[in-house]
């Protein structure tokens, strides 16, 4: 079983090579192939957890080729599969099939709806790299092709010197995330002396043995690692990329910084958690962290004068309660508080221009005069 | 009351001839997912559908006691006559009818019988509209392009649901017979108007109050946003953000963007308003002096205006101040025989360029 899982990531890989070929001003083509890889990834997907969880859910663990190796350095790519994977998995593919389909009509007749479906695909093979990386190395990859895809979405409007602007911060707080994980990565090394994976991570006795005798490397590692989560998930105090960050079209808004893109830093969190659950100062550190964030994010929500920006920072809000669940190791709620707010801030963004519809046209068919009406202010209602 | 429908009628030269029914058609636009659905609806009615207005002016022409009022002024509507208040929805092309419940029996046949001809129309209208849309087989069967053209207004993901006043070019101010017969590819604002019943002009003025600033702002609308999206217009409309429901912006940061977007005006040809009143040009020229706000209209060049002078059948050009006789360039037209051929085989977009759009635009032809 181990085996199929590379297929999850060669199988975007194939569609974006073929997009890449295709004539940009045939736009069924591209739309075609998109929708076609996303709804083949989820049902491949779909039917591959079944399987799974009809063997009882083993956790897979799969070592592919190694990039280099050097006496205790080896630095190669791994496959790993346990019920976060699943769960973010499939979430991650609906989404990319809703938003697919939704892109092939709103983006019709736009300049650069190739560039789009591109960066599309390009970001779903980040995010399956991310999702199914068994080691901290293969996660780097997919974390930096998730980066990149953000800020060529978010520029893609690349004539206008705001998104460009805009998107050049995004990309540097992004990079900050980027080296605190290579630190991890290195101290990591350092404490373990070869490169580690997550499966190597459940053996808890080894993890708590290393751990007791070298304390602050185990600390700088994991303050590392919650330092990337915090600036990926839109945490204080690196929130300010996030509002920056809706210059693309709604759709790419929706995919990113709705539901997928944004909740990896929970994801990160859940797949290191073996390695820094006995360290009390972290734990307290995360609470912290996703506490402060959910409040001062809902007050900020509560006074944004746009409807996405205020959609994004409920999203963040709801983040930091994700972070305090992690923290406190209820995984599974934590998995079922991204499947709700990834859907929901989806779709939230992608009807979010309805809202002038819903909150003034529509008043028209259902204004109903009160008994002393002098100003008729409808937004009373 | 009775001073409305009694304006209302004389401006168009409605007064005698009644037909059992009478229909007042108002428009909307429905669309979902759509931060410039205003765009489309009714401008003089604050961005919303006309219903409520076609509505109330059935009514009152229909109210026992202003028909008295007006039949002791001189304009008598017969008994028999009814007005029924209707909505055109320009975006699903769909018609709905109100106060049905008050027809008699007789009417209500002639009304069922009126229907299928409504709904003949529609299909028409839907497919001359389809020719614009590139993501619709214009080619296919009329039940077919209007089930696109309906699954358009209600989808979310459409960023086009109508293109509403693109491409409009000519107001053409005169009786409907000027008109009869003559396929203007949809690019022009009708206004009925009988000049024989106002051989002075008062009521022509009435009529031509709005056209600078309704006609002609809808034309300046769509010229300056298609001559300058990113500045005067809104730029594409993807990335665009509600903001605190009185505006877009382009995501959280920036200017408010007020104009048209461009799925609105792409198809647009930026040429100023011609207005063609059918009336002598002594007479035009009296009115549209009438006041300063009218005259600047015209005179500044925001629209051009042409008399057609019904004594002579000639057209006079207004420039400098006067109407100077004008020689039309070309003497006849084309004449066709199947509307629908013609619409079928219009040359297709070769680009999705912005600024091919404006080469397909069909000339002038006459409808056998």
């Amino acid at each position: 079983m181990e085996q199929l899982l590379q297929l999850f990531i060669l199988l975007p890989f194939l569609g974006l090579l073929i997009t890449l070929v295709l004539p940009h001003k045939n736009e069924r083509a591209i739309s075609g192939v998109v929708i076609a890889t996303v709804v083949a990834h989820l049902l491949g997907l779909v039917g591959f957890v079944a399987n799974w969880l009809l063997n009882q859910s083993p956790t897979l663990d799969i070592k592919h080729f190694t990039i280099f190796e050097q006496d205790d350095i080896a630095i190669f790519i791994d496959f790993y599969f346990d019920k976060t994977t699943a769960v973010f998995g499939i979430i991650g593919s609906a989404i990319a099939v809703i938003v697919a389909f939704f892109s092939r009509t709103y983006m019709h007749r736009e300049a650069g709806f190739k560039r789009y479906f591109v960066a599309f695909l390009f970001f779903f093979s980040g995010y399956n790299i991310v999702v199914f990386a068994g080691n901290f190395e293969t996660l780097f990859a997919g974390w930096e092709l998730v980066g990149i895809t953000s800020f060529l979405l978010i520029a893609f409007y690349r004539d206008r010197d705001l998104p460009v602007r805009n998107a050049m911060k995004v990309v540097s707080i992004y990079r900050l995330g980027d080296v605190a994980l290579i630190l991890a990565m290195w101290m990591s090394h350092h404490l373990w002396h070869e490169n580690i994976t997550f499966f190597q991570l459940n053996d808890t006795a080894a993890v708590l043995d290393h751990l007791t005798e070298h304390q602050w490397y185990g600390v700088f590692i994991a303050g590392m690692v919650v330092l990337a989560a915090t600036i990926k998930s839109a945490q204080f105090p690196f929130s300010s990329w996030l509002p920056r960050a809706m210059e693309g079209p709604t759709t790419s808004s929706a995919i990113f910084y709705g539901s997928l893109s944004v909740h990896l830093g929970v994801f990160l969190l859940l797949r290191t958690y073996p390695y820094w659950e006995s360290i009390g100062f972290v734990k307290a550190l995360i609470c912290f962290i996703g506490l402060f964030t959910c409040v001062v994010a809902t007050l900020i929500a509560r006074v944004q004068p746009t409807v996405k920006t205020q959609i994004a920072y409920a999203s963040v809000a709801q983040i930091g309660l994700m972070f305090i669940e992690v923290a406190l190791g209820w995984h599974v709620l934590a998995l079922v508080h991204f499947a709700g707010n990834a859907f929901l801030r989806t779709y939230q963004l992608l009807i979010s221009p309805s809202v002038l519809s819903y909150r003034i046209h529509d008043m028209l068919f259902s204004f109903r005069p009160g008994p002393a009406e002098e100003h008729g202010t409808f937004l009373r209602s | 009351m009775t001073n409305r429908v009694e304006a209302f009628l004389r401006s168009i030269g409605l007064v005698k001839d009644f037909a059992p029914l009478v229909y007042l058609v108002a428009h909307g636009s429905s669309s979902a997912n759509n931060p410039h659905h205003s765009a489309h609806d009714c401008g003089a009615c604050s961005g919303r559908p006309g219903s409520v207005n076609a509505r109330v002016m059935a009514h009152m022409a229909n109210h026992a006691k202003v028909r008295e009022l007006l039949n002791a002024r001189g304009l008598s509507i017969p008994e028999w006559t009814r007005f029924v208040g209707s909505l055109h929805d320009t975006a699903s092309d769909q018609i709905a009818f109100y106060d049905e419940h008050t027809l008699i029996a007789q009417h209500r046949e002639r009304h069922k019988a009126n229907i299928t001809i409504w709904e003949k129309a529609l299909d028409a209208n839907a497919k001359e509209r389809s020719r614009r849309f590139a993501s619709i087989k214009t080619k296919d069967s009329l039940k077919n392009v209007r089930q696109e053209i309906l699954r358009r207004s209600v989808s979310m993901f459409e960023p086009r649901p109508e293109l509403g006043h693109g491409t409009n070019t000519l107001c053409i101010i005169g009786k409907r017979d000027m008109t009869k017969g003559v396929f203007l590819d949809r690019r022009a604002f009708l206004n009925s108007y009988d000049h024989r019943t106002d051989p002075d002009g008062t009521l022509l003025t009435g009529v031509m109050r709005p056209i600078g600033i309704v006609c002609g702002g809808i034309n300046l609308e769509y010229y300056f946003s298609r001559v300058d999206n990113y500045k005067l217009g809104a730029g594409t409309k993807l990335p665009h953000n509600v903001m605190g429901l009185i505006g877009v912006a382009n995501s959280c940061d920036g200017d408010l963007r007020p104009g048209l977007p461009v799925q609105m005006i792409e198809v647009h040809d930026p040429v100023r308003l011609l207005v063609v009143v059918e009336h002598r040009p002594e007479v035009v020229l009296k009115v549209i002096q009438t006041t300063p706000e009218m005259y600047e209209w015209y005179v500044n060049e925001w629209v051009h205006i042409v008399a057609a002078n019904p004594d002579d059948g000639r057209f006079y050009y207004f420039k400098n101040g006067e109407f100077k006789p004008y020689q039309p360039l070309g003497q006849t037209a084309d004449v066709v025989s199947d509307f629908y051929q013609l619409v079928e085989q219009a040359k297709e977009m070769e680009t999705n360029g912005i600024v091919d759009a404006t080469q397909e635009n069909l000339p002038v032809y006459l409808l056998s």
